[in-house]
């Protein structure tokens, strides 16, 4: 018996099978003089719409193409209509051996994989038409949204116990995600502080340091000495932490690195020793002799 | 089959062999981290319905501006040449992409699952997804346009970056399309096989195969165009060749796809309106499913093939697509003849829509006929216009007839008496103005903003076409009035079945809980289960 749904799809399949044939054919211009005595010639014109383009031409080949395209695609759901019998529910209960075909299940977590990527594939679409490195960081978050999204998608239909289901995937994902997450969270801080260091003179670059240390350090011993932190101030704290690492990173990278050519110099012309008066800002490092064998060339030069 | 005299919500009949239903899993979180981690079907719907409806009233401004701006023939008033032609590209890809398919999608993802008893969508994830897809998208080729981007626009990234963000958009409503079919088509509860499933449903089905079938084509058309705009225009030529190639979607008879949900929606609200059984409903499902099967138009693309509005194809689509929009009318005529009518404001405007979108068919008809010699005017237009603001009256009808399911709360149904005052009036003369001026010959306007020679009453065509189209914005802000108060969950709750409804939708709360249903559905034996209870329940007392 075909079903319902089948009747539909393969309905619209033949419509478009015919419409192809009709279509192939016309558009490559009719010659209706020859109805109604020479129908044989006629024939022979359809040939083509009628072999596919086997035996013969096709007039516009987009449209002919376009329309077998969508005739294939609406007999093949057809055909799946049939073969499931249109998911009707006794059919699948038999299958399944069950008295009564079993609903669709609510997926048991909330999560934001979905959303983080839609956002991957927007960053995509910004590298495809800008930068290849949005290209890459959004393939690179897909990828992860992706992973999270599948692991989440087994968790919650591996049992019946949302608790169980929630614990089977911490335990497979955790020892990925935390220390992936720490990872990034390291590199994210080591980036940003950086950039600040970079930008401000090397001097207050030192008190900075210092500075923002002690102050870790303070905050961490006021949070352990305190009998009992809520979770929300907690929270707040990370939040205005991160957002706070955040704008000194951009606020670095905005602002540029300091100049370092004059530091360089200096150390250099003052020859206070150490590693660091092999380094002639601008070319590879070379031995102490080296530089000194240049600045007397260049010495010479001068003379 | 064991039933009650009670409220149809209450009733859970047949308990013995009705499957268990799953239990529940634990509360997800509420406020943003809700939002953004959501799975529930009704959450993305409503988001999808929000901000479609902002995009709609938004678009059909920008719209009412480029009709202005044919009023004076000789020049441009306000616009220059070039936003003139970016905000007509916009417009369209704004009204259809970012207002009217969306605006569908999302009532389908509210309403669609509860009306074939299931506890959520298929792929719940992947609907979520396409909504964060679509939104991202849409501000995308927003931000492009505003860039200088679009297809004739001037910055090359933002060209770029206008086409493939339009893609992200596509590719996102397909995949929302892709939940809506599959939920439809496999999530059915006991007893409702295809045959007896809700009229909007099944219209959904049809839809969402057509628009993927339509769309596919349409994302090879833009992936051409990309080729072309970053290649040197190695395919199909250069700048300005570039829109003409994609336009065929805005044509009929793809064009039509777009209101094909329209018919679902009539069906229901009729059913609630005449509250009687609807009769020969598999004509009513064929009627539908034929109407969707001929609004395939993706080989209609005139910019390959200009010759094709004469080819015997296109014309034999253009007559014949009117016999099943007609048919369903009769079928919903004789309903009315039948019952007892009670002129809910959902009813009124789905038969303004479907009155304009037989007035498209009908006008398709004509333009496919050769000796008429309309082809290529902006005749074809005007057929494009009726089928746009049967869409916008079929979105809502949709919202007049669920909203207060989806939300929870009253929707202001008052001003869908107002709303189907102004998307009859509005829709009629945004499409009798094209009309008008393509019937006295008037072609679309040329690459400098001007026309090639102005027709007689063109001008006063593109009059009436701006005051349709401002009517249609303001149906769409009316809209949004009507909503908001349920949305902010102000003003009374809604009833259970506001209706007395026949569908399983009205068996549940407003808006319904987690998982749809409280208890286990009876099975369904007919395609009104809830009339079937009602009467069943009748004759008991009897």
């Amino acid at each position: 018996m075909i079903t319902t749904g089948a009747k539909f799809y393969f309905g619209l399949g033949f419509l478009l099978l015919v419409a192809a044939v009709l279509y192939g054919w016309t558009s490559g211009g009719v010659d209706w003089g020859l109805f109604p005595g020479h129908l044989g010639d006629l024939y022979f014109e359809m040939l083509g719409a009628l072999t596919l383009g086997y035996k013969g031409a096709v007039g516009d080949h987009l449209g002919f193409g376009v329309l077998l395209g969508g005739a294939a695609a609406s007999t093949t759901i057809g055909s799946f209509m049939v073969a499931f019998r249109d998911a009707d529910d006794k059919p699948l209960a038999e299958v399944a051996g069950l008295p009564t075909a079993p609903p669709l299940q609510l997926v048991s977590s909330s999560n934001v994989w979905a959303t983080i990527g839609a956002f991957a594939v927007a960053v995509i679409a910004v590298g495809i038409a800008t930068s290849g490195w949005f290209v890459i960081a959004g393939a690179v978050l897909l990828a992860i949204a992706t992973l999270e999204w599948a692991m989440y998608a087994w968790a919650d239909r591996a049992t019946g116990d949302a608790a169980v289901n929630a614990s089977l995937r911490n335990k497979i994902m955790n020892p990925i995600e935390v220390p992936l997450f720490g990872a990034i969270v390291a590199a994210f801080i080591a980036l940003s502080i950086s950039r600040l260091f970079l930008t401000v003179p090397k001097v207050s670059a030192t008190w900075l340091f210092l500075g923002i240390a002690t102050l870790i350090f303070v905050t961490a011993i006021a949070l352990a000495a305190a009998p009992r932190v809520p979770k929300a101030a907690t929270r707040g704290l990370l939040v205005i932490a991160a957002i706070a690492v955040l704008a000194i990173g951009i606020a670095g990278a905005v602002a540029g690195p300091r100049e370092f050519h004059n530091e360089d110099e200096e150390f250099t012309v003052e020859g206070t020793g150490g590693p660091k008066d092999l380094y002639v800002y601008g070319q590879v490092p070379t031995t102490t002799a080296a530089v000194q064998e240049k600045s007397g060339h260049s010495e010479k030069k001068g003379e | 089959m064991t039933v009650t005299e009670s409220k149809p919500e209450e009733v859970v009949p047949d308990l013995g062999a009705a499957p268990a239903q799953p239990a529940l899993p634990p509360e997800p979180p509420s406020g943003i981290a809700g939002v953004l981690g959501t799975a529930d079907h009704k959450t993305v719907g409503r988001l999808y319905v929000g901000f479609s409806l902002l995009f709609l009233a938004a678009f059909l401004g920008t719209s009412t501006l480029v009709n202005a701006e044919a009023v004076d023939a000789g020049s441009l008033s306000v616009l220059n040449i070039d936003t003139f032609f970016q905000l007509q590209s916009l417009s369209q890809i704004g009204v259809v992409f970012l207002g009217l398919m969306p605006a569908f999608l999302g009532l389908a993802l509210c309403v669609v699952p509860l009306q074939v008893g299931s506890p959520t969508v298929a792929f719940p994830r992947a609907a979520a997804a396409s909504f964060w897809g679509w939104l991202l998208g849409s501000g995308l080729l927003i931000a492009a346009y505003v860039g200088n981007g679009g297809p004739i626009g001037g910055n090359s990234d933002m060209v770029k970056l206008s086409f493939v963000a339009f893609a992200m958009v596509i590719l996102s409503l397909g995949l929302a399309s892709v939940c809506v079919v599959t939920t439809v088509a496999t999530a059915r509860t006991r007893g409702m096989s295809l045959m007896r499933v809700p009229l909007f449903s099944w219209s959904m089905l049809v839809a969402g195969s057509m628009w993927l079938l339509n769309t596919a084509a349409l994302l090879a058309n833009l992936l051409i165009v990309y080729i072309d705009t970053t290649h040197g225009q190695v395919l199909y030529g250069a700048a300005a060749n570039r829109w003409i190639q994609l336009t065929w979607i805005f044509a009929q008879p793809a064009v039509l796809t777009f209101a094909l949900p329209l018919l679902g929606i009539l069906g229901d609200a009729t059913a609630v309106a005449t509250r009687i059984r609807p009769a020969r409903y598999g004509v009513s499902l064929g009627a539908i499913g034929a109407a969707g099967a001929l609004t395939f138009g993706a080989y209609a693309q005139t910019a390959f093939n200009p010759a094709l509005i004469t080819e015997a194809l296109f014309v034999l689509q253009s007559l014949v697509v009117v016999l099943p929009l007609l048919a369903l009318f009769g079928g919903i005529a004789d309903s009315v003849r039948r019952g007892r009518i009670r002129p809910t404001s959902a009813f009124l405007v789905s038969v303004a829509g479907m009155l304009l979108l037989l007035g498209a068919a009908v006008a398709g008809g004509l333009y496919a006929l050769e000796p008429l010699n309309l082809g290529f005017t902006v005749w074809g237009a005007g057929v494009g216009n009726a089928a746009t603001a049967a869409a916008v009256a079929g979105i809502a009808a949709g919202v007049f007839h669920w909203g207060s399911k989806i939300w929870g709360h009253r929707v202001a149904e008052p001003l869908g008496k107002l709303v189907f005052l102004a998307v009859l009036a509005g829709g009629a003369l945004y499409a009798a103005g094209q009309l008008i001026a393509g019937a006295n010959g008037q072609l679309p306007v040329l690459g400098d903003g001007t026309f090639d020679s102005v027709a007689s009453n063109a001008e006063f065509g593109a009059l009436l076409s701006t005051v349709g189209c401002a009517l249609l914005a303001v149906v769409t802000v009316l809209l949004i009035l009507a909503v908001l108060p349920a949305a902010l969950r102000r003003g009374p709750k809604a009833d259970a079945d506001p209706w007395g409804g026949q569908t399983l939708e009205w068996a549940t709360s407003s808006p319904p809980p987690r998982g749809n249903f409280l208890g286990p559905i009876a099975e369904v034996t007919s395609p009104s289960p809830l009339l079937d209870i009602r009467e069943g329940a009748a004759k008991e007392i009897v």
